[in-house]
């Protein structure tokens, strides 16, 4: 028994899957319900957006040089560097969006203190949180799956002291354990990268337990014992039996975890320990605009929305993925 | 165990960088979109008139909460204190021997008049007021102020080489007493004779309680204090001077936070907040309620050059080039025009004023203008190969200029890369660190000095001040650090401009350090707040009460 | 096993959670790249005997296992160490701080449940009718909300704007009146730590009012639909009785569950609403240290907020015990 084992049962994923687990079928029935649809959509939007940014900046990168004063997509009229800053003279600082009467269509969601192109920004800013997300959520989910399911398939003293350091990482709040995470290990300097291998850390412990509830139900069953009896090699049952058939409901939980940790990542980069200037990224975004939130609300408000709406995407994703799993609240 | 002295910490030094860092801090960037064209404000028309209440009995009834911007070290034992916040409260419950007036001169406070110099400039004989009373009703004499003297010095405080000069005190009698200095000292009667005087017998009785609960003879005494989170003053009645304040009681809070810092003027929940960060000040002035109150500062923020061997800036051809590339003007225009004045010397502009240099014709000829093409052939014919120059910057609108000039060094062909960083964490990776090539070329930092020009030189530029307040490692020309050093010893002020004068061109020529700006003191305040006006001096703000202002509230 | 055993049981599992919070923080801290007296001791001039004496203190010239026997001994005995920066012990830093975020975890928990228990049984009686619609979206955007965020829209719009409430600190009611020289009495000292506390506690609950609506729903839903309110209604019981005696005491089980849980997430925002509050709490207290990289000071506050949280699940693991009594103490696997 571990702290607050029962978490599990928030609703959260069951393990009578079996008859109606298949990914088809999972997906009919997300594009079936509304919200899940339109989750779908966000994170598809987003998505494509991360993807599009990440490719143009790292090509400008690879054609320019490392800091490339040129990207892709300003090419296309609606976008302008992400991080440069617009020689003296030209660009407008303070620019408020262009449906205010100083606005200007050139720059959408106006400019930010030092002229750069908002919208700009706020669409690079796509790149980094989701990335973010997704690499920090695959490291918890990658150690976790590693550590509950060694855990709850061997048992015995192996699981109790796992379990104790899986605990303990879990009692220390996330964003203080990432902090000092953060801060040490990177000496002192912290930038995005020691924050992803930090969320995804403190990270493992949540994943650990799903995938070691699902292997502790799995491990009993027939096939399994079967297997054993047969005298297939431990570790090849783990791989080949456990892990492939305990993994649903651990991704669906990674859909929801990733708006957590985006949430997060946003938390450490508004307090300075995640992205760090120029990088558009909307925590650090916000970080800067919090000193202009009286000059400037604007600056404060697009960010936020940005990452409500990205991660209200990946909820509703979530949400509708758990619920065509779980047929416990079907009508 | 081992008790670490405050003195020791590394709060202090940050203190010392922080009463420039304060005003930086409040970062902020540039006019809104409304008035692009934003000019850059001249801290003279916040010269406000004196303000006189209609009732006086009413405004001895004044009571106030003032919002510092930085954190107090809460040190108020002025021999050991070393950090402008909490000498702001300090300022409020000693009285010094003299104190600066708004002009940035010294005048006699417990001092009668000014010291009769004797013994070649190194002999001054102070007489000082009788009558005057310690909060505990101890008088005043002239045992106190040679200890005032004195214990930096015998108790290795940090604020010991403002005394270290002094040979010896004589306590002539009660209220006479003569100071030997060493040798002459060029900012004795400028700067360093402005003692804060501490009642001995007190203070030595117990020196830690006396640091928690101070006892001076000024016009405010303790009264209550909760570590880390307020200060508060009661009016002294038994005050020896005129005028008598009409402030009943003050209460100091802190708010690091430029936004929040502002938002708690906006919401008067404070009357007053100390730094008025530069892109609130239109919407904090747009206010009727509120008003701002601003004046120059002796700080000055420079760019300073790396000049170790290795270093593509340790050729002043390089260095040269890259002052050209960006300009200093325009960056202060967009950003700090509110809260600063571009600067062509190594020392403030009230320091000019004071010793009227030619500021106009060093403008003109030496400092260098915005000039690419000419940064660009300097750097194409100087600039080592592959050169990838690093600037340090702390995480605050001094980032904003470093990112400036990187990006034009960038549209002439350089990388540089711009790394930014905790103020402390700036501190440690530049001027304590052994200043190597590879870490960094650049950084910037802001100083606050003082009426002497001593006040930046040594500080910043002599070589024994070395990872501890300067990281360039500027050699200088064969008697560029004696120089600094018989200018600050020599007491003629026609022989030290000209020593400072010869300096000063070869800071500007050889730019181991670039002046960038000044900043300035500024304050917010609600318009029942009456006759605040702001000391260049920041420990003195807020100025509760002198010849020239007494503050009170309006009901 | 009794409820006095299942405590004693719960007290001494925490041990070894409350030992590996130290160990974790410790290696931290000390395995970290760069010499920690040179950290410490930046931003002055290098002085050997003093090096040394900090190494001494410190013992850094011994072993790391040695160190951390030698910090928990103190620990063991409350001395959390000295914090440099401040020039104070760490555990009289770390006391005169807990208070300020105490009373904001607390205060935002009780915003969240009494607002979340509520609206999530109205959303599961009718469900997919407007209310239920209307609370799951609220829920949505509660989940996806940096609590920063909230936070500085709401200093913007109620303090600044409107200038209704408070825009930073706290007023503490433990101080009495006689600390704040603008509060006579002590109905004006609740009033105003009402106040003060209204933003912030709004900020730092919306998240675990919507965790625990959407939790209460989905229980509520189950419970509802489970064979014991089946049959009681067969047997003709009132609808509001089943609503109440059956339904809702089952759902409310996770419910105190998730509330022990949700403290890390709680604890965290605390950390963020201190700053944008600028409330005098563990939180900034936190921040100030690493900013500072004042090594005990860190270790001290990440100690602390551990053991926080690891109280605070075995108090909720208690009360669920001590609630329904068919939980049966002991090993569950």
């Amino acid at each position: 028994m571990a702290i607050g084992e029962s978490q599990m049962d928030d609703g959260g994923p069951t393990e009578d899957v079996e008859a109606k687990f298949g990914w088809r079928h999972t997906l009919g029935k997300i594009t079936d319900d509304t919200t899940a649809r339109w989750g779908l959509y966000i994170v598809a939007f987003v998505l494509v957006i991360s993807a599009y940014t990440m490719v143009d900046s790292n090509l400008s990168r690879l054609t320019f040089g490392v800091l490339s004063d040129f990207t892709f997509a300003e090419a296309i009229p609606i976008f302008d560097h992400p991080e440069r800053i617009p020689p003296p003279g030209e660009g407008e600082s303070h620019l408020p969006p262009a449906f205010h009467a100083d606005g200007s269509m050139a720059h959408p969601l106006g400019t930010d203190p030092t002229g750069r192109d908002y919208f700009t920004r706020i669409v690079y800013g796509a790149q980094v949180s989701v990335s973010v997300g997704i690499a920090s959520t695959l490291i918890g989910f990658v150690g976790g799956t590693i550590i509950g399911s060694v855990s709850g398939f061997y048992g015995g003293k192996v699981d109790d002291f796992l379990m104790r350091i899986v605990e303990t990482v879990y009692a220390i709040p996330p964003l203080i354990l990432i902090i000092v995470f953060t801060v040490f290990v990177s000496g002192g300097s912290p930038d995005i990268t020691y924050a992803i291998l930090g969320v995804g850390i403190t990270f493992i412990p949540v994943f650990a337990r799903i995938i070691r509830s699902e292997v502790l139900s799995i491990r009993e069953m027939d096939y399994i014992e079967a297997a054993r009896a047969s005298g297939v090699k431990r570790r090849n049952i783990i791989l080949r039996h456990v892990i492939p058939n305990s993994i649903a409901p651990v991704l669906v939980y990674a859909t929801l975890q990733i708006g957590v940790t985006i949430l997060l990542v946003a938390g450490l980069s508004f307090l300075g320990y995640g992205a760090q200037p120029p990088t558009p990224d909307w925590g650090e975004m916000l970080n800067v605009s919090h000193g202009y939130m009286h000059a400037n609300v604007w600056l404060s408000i697009w960010p936020g929305l940005a990452i409500l709406v990205t991660i209200m995407g990946f909820n509703l994703f979530g949400d509708g993925l758990q619920d065509a799993l779980d047929p416990r609240l079907e009508d | 165990m081992v008790t670490f002295h405050h003195g020791l910490s590394r709060r202090q030094l940050l203190a010392a960088g922080a009463s420039v860092s304060a005003a930086t801090i409040a970062g902020c960037i540039g006019g809104n979109g409304e008035d692009d064209d934003a000019e850059i404000l001249d801290p003279e028309e916040y010269d406000y008139d004196r303000d006189e209440p209609d009732d006086e009995d009413a405004a001895r009834q004044s009571s106030m909460v003032y919002t510092q911007e930085l954190e107090r070290d809460e040190d108020f034992d002025p021999v050991v204190s070393n950090d402008a916040y909490s000498f702001q409260i300090i300022t409020l419950v000693f009285d010094s021997l003299y104190e600066f007036d708004y002009e940035y001169e010294l005048q006699p406070k417990v001092a009668v008049d000014f010291p009769d110099v004797e013994r070649d400039d190194t002999r001054f004989i102070y007489e000082i007021h009788d009558g005057i009373e310690f909060h505990n009703g101890e008088e005043l004499t002239a045992s106190d102020v040679a200890h005032s003297f004195r214990a930096p010095v015998e108790e290795e405080t940090p604020n010991m080489s403002t005394y270290d000069m002094i040979e010896e005190i004589d306590v002539i009698d009660d209220y006479q007493l003569q100071v030997d200095l060493a040798h002459q000292y060029g900012s004795w009667e400028l700067f360093n004779q402005a003692v804060d005087i501490v009642p001995e017998d007190a203070r030595t009785e117990d020196r830690e309680e006396f640091n928690e609960n101070p006892i001076g003879s000024g016009p405010f005494e303790w009264h209550d204090f909760q570590f880390g989170e307020y200060v508060e003053l009661e009016r002294f009645d038994d005050y020896w001077d005129e005028p008598q304040p009409y402030m009943e009681s003050i209460r100091f809070e802190d708010n690091v936070d430029d936004a929040s810092r502002v938002s708690e003027m906006l919401a008067h929940d404070t009357d007053a907040i100390g730094d008025v960060p530069n892109d609130d000040w239109g919407q904090l002035e747009d206010e009727d309620d509120i008003d701002v109150h601003v004046t120059e500062s002796p700080s000055v923020t420079y760019i300073f050059f790396n000049t170790n061997e290795g270093a593509g800036t340790a050729d002043p051809n390089v260095r040269r080039g890259i002052a050209h590339a960006f300009s200093l003007t325009d960056y202060v225009e967009t950003y700090l025009n509110n809260a600063a004045i571009p600067l062509v010397t190594p020392t403030s502009r009230i320091t000019n004023d004071l010793w009227e240099f030619p500021i106009e014709e060093w403008d003109d000829e030496i400092y260098p203008e915005y000039d690419p093409e000419l940064a660009e052939e300097l750097l194409d014919e100087h600039a080592p190969d592959d050169w990838n120059p690093t600037f340090m910057a702390p995480d605050d609108e001094r980032a904003t200029l470093a990112e400036r000039v990187a990006t034009r060094l960038d549209e002439i062909g350089y990388d540089m890369e711009v790394q930014t960083m905790d103020f402390g964490a700036m501190l440690d990776q530049t001027i304590y660190s052994e200043a190597d090539p590879d870490n960094y070329e650049l950084y910037i930092l802001g100083w606050t000095g003082g009426p002497d020009p001593d006040q930046y030189l040594y500080s910043l530029f002599h070589e024994s001040q070395e990872q501890l307040t300067n990281g360039h490692h500027y050699d200088g020309s064969d008697d560029f650090h004696d120089t600094i050093v018989e200018a600050r010893e020599t007491a003629d002020q026609a022989e030290r401009e000209q020593l400072y004068t010869e300096l000063i061109e070869e800071v500007l020529t050889e730019l181991p350090a670039l002046p960038a700006y000044t900043e300035h003191n500024s304050m917010a305040t609600g318009d029942h707040v009456r006759d605040m006006h702001v000391h260049p001096q920041m420990q003195y703000n807020p100025h509760l009460v002198s010849e020239e202002s007494n503050v009170w509230i309006e009901d | 096993m009794g409820l006095a055993r299942y405590t004693l049981y719960r007290l001494l599992q925490a041990i070894p959670v409350l030992l590996g919070i130290t160990i974790i923080t410790f290696v931290l801290a000390n395995l970290a790249p760069g010499d920690p007296v040179q950290l410490m001791l930046a931003g002055q001039e290098v002085d050997e005997e003093l090096v040394e004496a900090i190494e001494q203190q410190y013992g850094l010239d011994r072993p790391l296992h040695e160190r951390y026997v030698t910090y928990m001994a103190g620990v063991l005995e409350g001395d959390l160490g000295y914090s440099i920066h401040w020039g104070q012990p760490v555990t009289e830093l770390i006391l005169g701080r807990v208070g300020p975020t105490l009373l904001l975890v607390l205060s935002a928990y009780a915003f969240a449940i009494a607002t979340a228990i509520p609206l999530g049984i109205i959303a599961a009686t009718r469900r997919n009718e407007p209310t239920d619609h209307v609370s799951r979206i609220v829920a949505l955007f509660g989940v996806s909300t940096p609590s920063f965020w909230i936070g500085i829209m709401l200093i913007l719009l109620f303090a600044v704007q409107l200038g209704w409430l408070p825009s930073t600190g706290l007023v503490y009611p433990w101080r009495g009146p006689d600390a704040y020289a603008w509060i006579d009495t002590w109905p004006e000292l609740l009033y105003q730590t009402a106040r003060h506390l209204l933003l912030p506690m709004i900020a730092l609950g919306t998240l675990q009012m919507a965790t625990l609506m959407r939790v209460e729903r989905t229980q509520m839903i189950e419970s509802l639909h489970g064979e014991y309110v089946t049959l009681a209604r067969a047997y003709g019981v009132p609808e509001r009785t089943i609503l109440r005696k059956h339904a809702f005491q089952n759902a409310q089980l996770p419910i105190i569950t998730i509330i022990g849980l949700n403290l890390s997430t709680a604890l965290s925002g605390a950390v963020l609403i201190e700053y944008v509050f600028n409330i005098n709490g563990m939180g900034r207290l936190f921040i100030e240290a690493i900013q500072a990289l004042d090594y005990q000071l860190i270790m001290g506050i990440t100690i602390v907020f551990g053991t926080i949280f690891v109280v605070g699940v075995i108090v909720t693991d208690l009360s669920y015990a001590y609630i329904d009594p068919r939980v049966t103490y002991g090993e569950e696997e």
